[in-house]
């Protein structure tokens, strides 16, 4: 089922490829079915998923490579199949939203974009390593591409920048893969995730192990992003095709949030302990960063690029806290976070395809021109600053919770963040939606815009008021990583 | 009455339900009928919450005279052990909780025990440990709900007329009764997050009210100020709130009451920090100096808002909260309580003294309420749970009242402020002047109405209040001396607004031309003018003719809060001080404004030309403000977003820069050594040349690879280097 998951956009791509390209409506279609299948099984398998457990759940082993400990293992447990859920969900949305909007090349798009699919569903249900990692670059590719070939004027800077920093990252991350493989005789050898981590976890605390935690750390961090290897993510955001930039903010920061939470952290909790202050530091540094360098900006789609930087913060603050509080809150922030932002980079699409213009000086009096659409921004905002009943406040306040047991005073860094982010958010709110009208007439929300609002502003709206769904499914896991975090 | 106990959860659904329904029916109901609908909804929601109220005061039944509450009380909490099922949020299992199975803590008065508890077992769990959330009735809330729904009915009835023609009429009625269902979410919250939950609601909707008419500048300002000033308060809560769960464990009103006196002997210095940051809230949210400054800007927006939000209720969610949350204040030590004291005590007459020079009317009142929410806070920190949430009941009616009468004035001047350009109003608009002068004499503190009893309260609390052991001795008098001082002067700005705006000659066309407003404001003035009369006054006669118990004792019995200190010494002194300085303060303005010329006024001006300035510029604080955070703030986000493009971003490019130099060196080397080999050495040349000259062709791939293969060897000789 999983590998069902993972591989049918993949061979949907590959059907595509046979299509002539001037089938532009067959070509959409099966890419909505390609994108849309995934999304059922994941439904299917939410529904069979059981909560409560901490096993790895729908295992699928192959041997592949038996002299070097390479396996086929996939599975999922409450890390990888929210993360599933999260994906599988953003990318139906993505297509329906790249209709109308992509329309040259629009064979080798939805191609790219199925292939890319399979690539995020494989991050979050390999659980061997060299699987993980080949997923983790056949990301890389398409995203490449698909901002290079459908971006901005500035497309090729962007796309070089992010090719760059996230491959410079992942080989790092690769060496200390290897580095800790080849700590244990050959016959003990493994790439197996879990396998693996039940033996490094007792490595001592050396130069070594203290290497390999950086070295994965730094590959992840730079995904996340994390302070100070964040500055791809605004010039990627500025120049990907709206529906490219909701993928990148809900889906491929995540992969790097979760790389962590499976990878780094639970094979080396002992030194993650060692240097949790400085995750700390960087978490605090990054949301009060992300929040004053967002109020400064001059182009929407930068404003919330930044504030990606800071909410990702919380993240990191959570996971270096070790609580149960702060890891549930980090974690919860990277799904209320891969709710709202997809949607926010969606609303900046909605007023440029209107408007053609980002410039935040431009906009003005939108609640007077378009109220619908400017009914949703005005709803992203709130749940992006945090308000209360929303996805987003349920996250920052039991990181902030959690935290506190660990870092004390320290969080009230992140909660000058906190007030910072409310402010650039009422800035951008009173520049765009407020004031006397700056365009005419322009059109209001179409039903396509409204059926991409509607399934994430409900699940906004549910897990704000009622998160007990997705606390119970993490449970488990929050419970083993936070012992092995706090303990000893 | 008891059986409206068990549906007391409709009284928060029910607005919720009435804000969605006018949101989304707006172009089905638009003018008047989404207000019609709004305020018969609130009615029905008031009748239910009056229901409530009713049943909880036969339960708790009338004090008996110097007999301990405590026997009557724990029968009544005992007929409710039983199960109510989680019909609060719709949602599944529920177990019946923290119904007070905890013995008493302290001496023979049990915890106040809810009435009704509904709880959601599993809101969230935390490594195995349940997180629950749910409502719950006792009677503090009980008399709270009846209060802010009989105010939002009225505000919503008043507001049918008063925003007739407003092109966001519909947007206005669904976000009065988004925010009337935060501020009861908030009222039955059984934990601090759901309180925070209900509070923040408010918060929201006090911005879209504030920022109504968002195409003018200055609704546009207040609104932004508001949400920013009050959410810089919520953040220190917020981490108070974290320290305060580090420290207990749980968030939930009665599991908090339990473990407080321990956690108070174990770590005094952690929950005493975790108090003052959590108190850090409520001075945002309820005004309080230093961050006081966003409600004169708060009445940007339409006045009916003005009344329920920034008058009658969000604004007292923060004294409720220091009410709700009182175990937290009073274990965390007599310090914490003694800052809440004084902050209130300043405030109050720090807002009054401004108050007395502001010219327009509804500048009066934010002030005047500023100053009030003082008194509350002062009560509250002396010690005294009762008189802080009498006076917070008693004021919701009569400033909402105030604010209320005060919109009628101003639709009658066709929308001006200004009071002297008013004058003579008194014979133009009768209702609105009668009603208008029982707010007034209630929040003046004259004698009988209902201001004048919970002010004397929570004046006898302060004067007999003990500093803090080791602090010196005089700062024992400084609540009781502020607060003294303010209702001086809240009796002296308040009859000199009453004066300028309805006595006198009229001072300008809009005045000689006034008309009273239509039936449903009036109407609104006339039921609230009620309590704001006799809610102070008919409760305590209520006990004295049944039980001749002393006067004031029904309201401390009927919210019986076990920690409370309630001294009795002294009540005739105070109550003949506050008397006359509430009539001497009357009599002070009515001789400036009405008996002697307007000469006095000028030179008295002239003399105290410094004093009038300062007050006049409202102690500078804004300019203070503005100069100090609003300035640096926006200087750190462009220093910010300028090292981000120049030093992170440079480096970046810097190194990129490298990798393209060192292709670019790869290229020399391939075109002068490799290619000079290639002459010599044919295959190596077609295979190596062709390879490394790609380098060079300032292609993606190429910085790619060359970067790749650096990292690689990079990364791999430190690792070779540690593993020996």
């Amino acid at each position: 089922m999983l590998s069902l998951i993972v591989f049918f956009p993949l061979a949907v791509a590959v059907a595509m490829l046979l299509v002539p390209r001037t089938q532009e409506k067959l070509i959409k279609g099966l890419a909505l079915v390609g994108t849309l299948v995934p999304l059922a099984l994941t439904l299917v398998l939410l529904s069979r998923f059981e909560v409560g457990s901490g096993a790895i759940q729908f295992q699928e082993k192959f041997v592949w490579i038996p002299s070097l400990g390479i396996q086929y293992h996939m599975g999922v447990d409450g890390w990888g199949i929210t993360m599933l859920a999260l994906s599988t969900l953003l990318f139906p949305l993505a297509v329906l939203a790249s209709f109308g909007y992509i329309e040259h090349r629009v064979k080798d798009y939805f191609v790219l974009l199925l292939i890319l699919e399979t690539g995020t569903n494989g991050v979050f249900t390999a659980l061997d390593f060299v699987l993980f990692y080949v997923f983790w670059e056949i990301v890389l590719l398409p995203m490449y591409f698909l901002i290079g070939i459908w971006g901005g004027p500035r497309r090729e800077y962007a796309a070089i920048k992010f090719f760059l920093y996230t491959l410079i990252g992942s080989v790092i991350m690769l060496v200390g893969a290897l580095a800790l493989y080849l700590q244990f005789p050959a016959g003990q050898r493994t790439f197996d995730l879990i396998e693996l981590a039940k033996l490094t976890q007792g490595l001592p605390v050396n130069a070594l192990t203290t290497f390999a935690f950086f070295a994965l750390l730094l590959g992840f961090a730079v995904k996340v992003p994390a302070f100070p290897f964040h500055t791809w993510l605004p010039d990627a955001h500025v120049e990907a095709p709206t529906p490219i930039s909701m993928l990148l903010a809900g889906i491929l920061l995540k992969m790097g949030t979760y790389a962590m939470v499976r990878i780094s952290h639970p094979m080396l909790p002992q030194v993650a302990r060692e240097w949790a202050w400085l995750i700390a530091a960087v978490g605090i540094v990054g949301i009060v960063y992300g929040a004053f360098a967002a109020m400064a900006q001059k182009d929407f789609k930068k404003v919330v690029a930044y504030s990606s930087v800071a909410h990702m913060g919380f993240f990191l603050l959570g996971l270096a806290a070790g609580t149960p509080e702060a890891l549930a809150g980090g974690y919860f922030e990277t799904i209320a976070h891969g709710l709202i932002s997809p949607l926010f980079f969606f609303v900046v699409g909605m007023y440029y395809e209107r408007t053609h213009t980002r410039e935040l000086e431009k906009l003005g009096g939108m609640f007077l021109t378009v109220p619908a659409i400017s009914f949703v921004m005005a709803f992203t905002a709130f749940a992006n600053l945090g308000l209360p009943g929303l996805a987003g406040f349920i996250a920052e306040f039991f990181t902030l919770v959690g935290s506190y047991q660990t870092w004390g005073l320290w969080i009230l860094g992140a909660g000058l963040g906190m007030v910072i982010i409310a402010a650039f958010h009422l800035i951008l709110m009173r520049q765009v939606l407020m004031g006397e009208k700056k365009y005419e007439s322009l059109p209001d929300i179409t039903p396509k815009e409204i059926t991409i609002f509607a399934p994430l502003a409900a699940l906004i709206v549910l897990f704000g008021v009622y998160p007990a769904p997705v606390f119970k499914v993490l449970d488990p896991g929050i419970k083993v990583l936070s012992a092995l975090l706090l303990g000893g | 009455m008891e059986f409206a106990l068990d549906y007391a959860w409709l009284i928060v659904a029910l607005p919720l339900l009435t804000s969605a329904v006018i949101a989304t029916f707006a172009k089905q109901l638009r003018e008047p009928r989404a207000g019609y609908f709004g305020a018969a909804m609130m009615g029905v929601t008031f009748l239910l919450a009056l229901l409530v109220f009713i049943g909880a005061v036969r339960q708790a039944g009338l004090p008996v005279h110097e007999a301990a509450p405590a026997a009557a009380e724990a029968v009544a909490g005992g007929e409710h052990g039983e199960s109510h099922g989680a019909a609060a949020q719709g949602a599944a299992a529920a177990g019946e909780h923290g119904a007070g199975a905890e013995p008493a803590a302290f001496g023979s008065v049990p915890e106040a025990r809810p009435l009704r508890h509904w709880t959601l077992a599993d809101w969230a769990v935390f490594a195995g440990k349940p997180f629950r959330m749910g409502l719950m009735v006792d009677n503090l809330t009980a008399a709270m709900l009846m209060m802010v729904t009989l105010v939002s009915f009225c505000v919503q009835l008043y507001s049918v007329a008063y925003m007739h023609g407003d092109k966001r009429f519909t947007r206005f009625f669904a976000a009065v009764n988004l925010f009337t269902a935060g501020m009861l979410l908030a009222v039955m919250a059984d934990n601090l997050l759901l309180l925070v939950v209900g509070w923040e609601l408010m918060g929201l909707c006090s911005y879209l009210l504030i920022g109504h008419w968002f195409e003018q500048p200055w609704p546009r300002y207040g609104s932004f100020k508001a949400f920013i000033t009050t959410r810089t308060g919520d953040t220190f809560m917020l981490v108070g709130i974290a320290a305060l769960y580090a420290l207990t464990g749980t968030l939930n009103f009665d599991e908090l009451a339990a473990v407080l006196p321990q956690v108070a002997r174990e770590h005094p210095a952690a929950l005493l920090l975790s108090a003052l940051l959590i108190f850090g809230g409520p001075i945002g949210k309820s005004a309080q100096f230093p961050l006081h400054v966003w409600l004169p800007d708060a009445m940007a927006g339409p006045t009916p808002g003005s009344a329920l939000i920034h008058a009658a209720t969000m604004v007292a969610v923060g004294v409720y909260l220091v009410a709700r949350a009182f175990a937290i204040f009073v274990h965390a030590g007599p310090e914490v309580m003694a800052v809440i004291a004084l902050v209130g005590a300043f405030t109050s007459l720090f807002a009054a003294s401004i108050a007395t020079l502001r010219t327009d009317i509804k500048q009066v009142l934010a002030y005047s309420t500023i100053s009030q929410l003082g008194y509350m806070f002062l009560a509250l920190g002396v010690g005294s749970f009762s008189a802080g949430t009498f006076h917070l009941m008693t004021h919701a009616f009569f400033k909402a009242l105030l604010f209320l009468a005060a919109g009628s004035v101003i639709h009658a001047m066709h929308h001006i402020q200004e009071m002297h350009q008013m004058g003579g109003l008194r014979k133009k608009i009768p209702v609105t002047f009668w009603t208008w002068m029982v707010g007034y004499l209630a929040l003046a503190g004259f004698p009988f109405t209902s201001g004048f009893f919970s002010k004397d309260e929570l004046l006898l609390a302060a004067f007999n209040w003990q500093a803090p052991p080791g602090w010196p001795e005089w700062v024992s008098k400084l609540p009781f001396a502020m607060g003294a001082a303010t209702a001086f002067l809240t009796a002296y700005y308040m009859t000199r607004a009453t004066y300028l705006t309805f006595f006198g000659e009229p001072r300008s066309e809009h005045a000689e031309h006034a008309h009273e407003s239509p039936r449903p404001m009036t109407t609104a003035l006339v039921i609230l003018a009620v309590p704001a009369l006799l809610s102070g006054y008919a409760w305590a006669a209520l006990v004295y003719k049944f039980t001749h118990a002393p006067i004031f004792e029904w309201w401390p019995y009927f919210t019986g809060n076990p920690l409370q200190h309630l001294p009795h010494e002294n009540a005739e002194l105070v109550t003949a001080i506050a008397t006359t300085l509430g009539l001497l303060g009357i009599g002070v303005a009515l001789l400036i404004y009405a008996v002697l010329p307007v000469g006095f006024r000028v030179a008295a001006i002239r003399t105290l030309k410094p004093v009038y300035v300062l007050l006049k510029r409202m102690y500078y604080v804004d300019e203070f403000y503005h100069a100090t955070f609003v300035a640096g703030t926006a200087a750190l986000g462009r220093l910010v977003a300028w090292f981000d493009r120049t030093v992170v971003d440079g480096i970046v490019n810097l190194v990129g820069e490298g990798g393209r130099a060192w292709a670019e060196v790869c290229g020399w080397f391939d075109r002068t050594f490799i290619d000079g080999l290639v002459n010599g050495a044919g295959w190596l040349a077609l295979f190596s040349g062709r390879q490394l000259r790609r380098l060079a062709t300032g292609q993606v791939q190429s910085y790619m690879m060359t970067f790749a293969v650096l990292v690689v060897f990079g990364a791999v000789a430190v690792w070779l280097t540690l593993s020996r």
